[in-house]
């Protein structure tokens, strides 16, 4: 028995006639850090949707050994997404309070903590609305740790941030990391993820056409960037 | 042929070829004729078994009633967000094109007249009881159609003009809001003042609303004018036609002359009706209410679970200015009761049936769409019956009220008992419920499909089949001999049962969401 927190086996998701992800499978383990690497339109943002359970797809995904629609599975399951999501109407700190007594978390403290770490403590009084994309961008990450799931997906969680907040939320990758939570991230910029991951999933058209393991074998015969240009710009690789 | 003209006929053309390449819009287009036609008919056959009519000043206090409420609430946006009667290609081509301001002004006031035209058709749908009651014929109530429209088309040209002239200067502003509140007031101090006083109300009502100072009230008062003397055949209608037309005459004349350069005002609010417009298609929502909002009291305070969002919606609801009654629904209320006022004399099965025939044009799902675009009520580890009860448990309390805003003047009017007011009052609110259940059903089948006549004629058919079991179960009984109150609380029992089986049956839309944004 693994022990990977997200399974996703034979994944299919199709828009009409247009294959978005085609048989995809993969596992994140425990204290290990998954990224989807890909240009625009390879199919990273789909799979991690269909994951978060907001697309119907064909195949299964398992978060913590639970199917990703029950109850148990969402509860170990945070989000974040592309595009912040946040409540125009609420405040910072009312965010966390509503998310917290949504997924009935305790106060432990860590919400303000967060808070704190993105430079949000002195906007809890502020709205939604009143945020920029950036802080937006924060309080979505905020709201996504804040009741401490053990699988975590980012859709693009760079884009937008100060590089206070890229530097920070590098930081919390790796303590995630440590703390033996299961990460999965999509970006299509490299250079944000090559120093924390351990396992890359390059996406082209819908599918996997290479995975790469960061281990000093594996990298030293050829970098990810190198990969990734061969693959993109060139044809697959098994 | 002039480019203006080529493009107002050039968009007609293609809007006329979309309905024909389309076969959901065909098919929509179709329907809604038929059942235009299907009303006319039934209307005039209805008719011909009842030869005396009630008073015609009822229903011409009515339409002034309808037809000033309408131009006040139009004309009123014009002192805050402004209004526009250009879409956004016509900022960027006209505007910036080698024509005239005033000829581009005169293009997008047709524009707007047949969007004004359009609107009003849902009148027709009144026919019926306008014939049965009043004696109205087709003319009459094409003649009210277009009155109806030229309200709308006059009260958007002239929020138009009011921000155009006094956007720049706030005294101006507050000067011109001043003189509209004023004749507001005059007008409808003259009414009350004119019903008080010995004898029956409602023909002081009616005789009020008919004389000649109020239909000296601008525009509303002269279209009623023009249009009862189509009714009526008598030629002193000319006289309210001719003030309209010299008002539009004297606000192009003001738009022309005193601000040659109305592009600038316009702009604005053209952008926020095109951002509003580009935002419903995308899916997005974004919040209405103050620009400057107070924030009041912070936090939830209480809820677990499903019912955070519950007490979510209590603090957004607060802050968005939104109470337990809208603008939308108080309008709502006032007609149903001005219908069952004048229709008391039929008792108050009319007035229950106009009231839920409302309620399909008011019924909204208040939050639930808001939140639907939103990852978290996906994410909530909760079960998704559970979410949606929460999420509609806001309606509540509007529900609730607006029964009774309803039933029980009615019922003092009617001198109804006090179990058949509160027959009423439920049948009214679980009607709510049923129809917000047939919202429901429309997004679980449908999603993200943007096909409006498509959902719109797939709404109105699932409505009929879930209201089906409660009327037949109270027709049943009613021929039982039961008591009308019985009969009606079976019907609200029937469709109590039915709203929470819908519910229940939909709450996969939380389980199985398209959420691509």
């Amino acid at each position: 028995m693994s022990d990977a927190l997200l399974r996703i086996e034979n994944v299919t998701k199709k828009y009409g006639k247009t294959v978005a992800n085609a048989d995809i499978s993969f596992s994140v383990n425990a204290g290990e850090t998954a990224v989807l690497l890909g240009p625009n339109g390879a199919g990273k943002s789909t799979i991690i949707k269909c994951i978060a359970g907001l697309l119907r797809f064909s195949g299964d995904i398992y978060i913590c050994g639970e199917r990703n629609k029950a109850l148990p599975a969402k509860r170990e399951l945070g989000y974040i997404p592309e595009l912040p999501a946040v409540y125009e109407l609420l405040t910072v700190e009312e965010h966390l309070e509503f998310i917290r007594r949504a997924y009935r978390a305790e106060d432990d403290g860590y919400g303000d903590e967060l808070l704190e770490r993105l430079e949000l403590d002195d906007k809890r009084k502020k709205l939604g609305r009143e945020l920029s994309k950036g802080m937006q961008q924060k309080l979505s990450i905020c709201c996504a740790l804040v009741h401490k799931p053990r699988v975590l997906i980012f859709d693009e969680p760079l884009v937008g941030l100060d590089p206070h907040a890229i530097k920070e939320l590098k930081t919390i990758f790796r303590e995630l990391r440590d703390e033996g939570r299961a990460v999965l991230i999509s970006t299509h910029m490299i250079e944000s993820v090559e120093d924390y991951w351990d396992v890359a999933h390059i996406m082209m058209n819908g599918r996997f056409a290479a995975t790469k393991r960061n281990t000093p074998e594996d990298t030293a015969s050829q970098s990810l960037e190198d990969l990734f240009f061969e693959i993109t710009e060139g044809g697959e690789r098994e | 042929m002039s480019p203006l003209s080529y493009l107002l006929f050039t968009r007609f053309k293609n809007q006329i070829k979309g309905i024909f390449r389309s076969p959901a819009k065909l098919i929509y287009a179709v329907v809604l004729i038929a059942l235009l036609v299907f009303v006319v008919i039934g209307g005039q056959a209805g008719a011909a078994e009842s030869e005396v009519f009630r008073p015609s000043g009822e229903l011409y206090a009515i339409v002034l009633g309808f037809y000033a409420l309408m131009f006040i609430l139009i004309v009123n946006s014009g002192f805050s967000t402004g209004m526009s009667v250009f879409k956004m290609p016509d900022v960027n081509f006209l505007f910036a094109g080698p024509f005239r301001p005033l000829r581009v002004l005169f293009f997008g006031m047709l524009q707007q007249l047949g969007t004004a035209i359009i609107t009003g058709l849902f009148i027709i749908f009144q026919y019926g009881w306008m014939h049965g009651s009043y004696g109205v014929d087709v003319p009459g109530m094409i003649a009210i159609l277009l009155g109806y429209s030229l309200v709308l088309f006059t009260g958007q040209l002239t929020a138009m003009t009011i921000y155009c002239l006094t956007s720049g200067s706030d005294k101006k502003r507050r000067a011109a809001r001043g003189v509209f509140i004023a004749v507001c007031v005059v007008w409808a101090g003259y009414i009350f003042y004119a019903c008080l006083g010995e004898g029956e109300f409602l023909p002081k009502l009616c005789a009020a609303a008919s004389s000649s100072f109020t239909m000296y009230f601008p525009v509303a008062g002269w279209l009623c004018w023009a249009v009862t003397g189509v009714i009526e055949g008598e030629l002193a209608g000319l006289i309210g036609l001719a003030l309209w037309i010299v008002f539009c005459a004297a606000l192009w004349l003001a738009m022309a002359k005193a601000d040659q350069d109305y592009y600038e005002d316009v702009l604005q609010s053209t952008e926020t009706a095109f951002n509003a417009q580009a935002a419903a298609k995308e899916g997005r929502v974004t919040e209405t209410g103050p620009k400057k909002l107070k924030l009041g009291r912070t936090g939830l305070g209480a809820g677990e679970g499903a019912a955070a969002f519950w007490y979510k919606h209590r603090v957004e609801n607060r802050r968005s200015r939104s109470f337990i009654l809208g603008g939308v629904e108080l309008i709502f209320v006032i007609i149903t009761i001005a219908f069952g006022f004048f229709m008391r004399g039929e008792g108050v099965v009319p007035a229950l049936a106009f009231a839920v025939y409302m309620q399909m044009f008011s019924s909204s799902m208040r939050r639930l769409p808001r939140e639907m675009l939103k990852p978290y009520i996906y994410l909530v580890p909760e079960p998704a019956f559970k979410k949606l009860l929460w999420c509609i448990r806001e309606s509540v309390g509007t529900f609730a009220l607006m029964a009774v805003l309803i039933f029980v003047p009615l019922g003092l009017i009617m001198q109804l008992g006090p179990e058949l007011i509160a027959a009423c009052c439920l049948v009214h609110f679980t009607y709510s419920y049923l129809l917000l259940a047939g919202n429901l059903v429309c997004e679980r089948v449908f999603g993200r499909v943007n096909t409006k006549a498509l959902i719109f004629i797939f709404y109105f058919l699932v409505e009929i089949l879930i209201c089906a079991p409660g009327i037949i179960a109270a027709a049943a009984l009613s021929a039982a001999g039961l008591p009308l109150y019985v009969c009606l609380l079976a019907l609200a029992g029937a469709n109590a049962l039915l709203a929470l089986l819908a519910i229940f049956l939909c709450r996969g839309i939380l389980n199985y969401a398209e959420l691509k944004n």
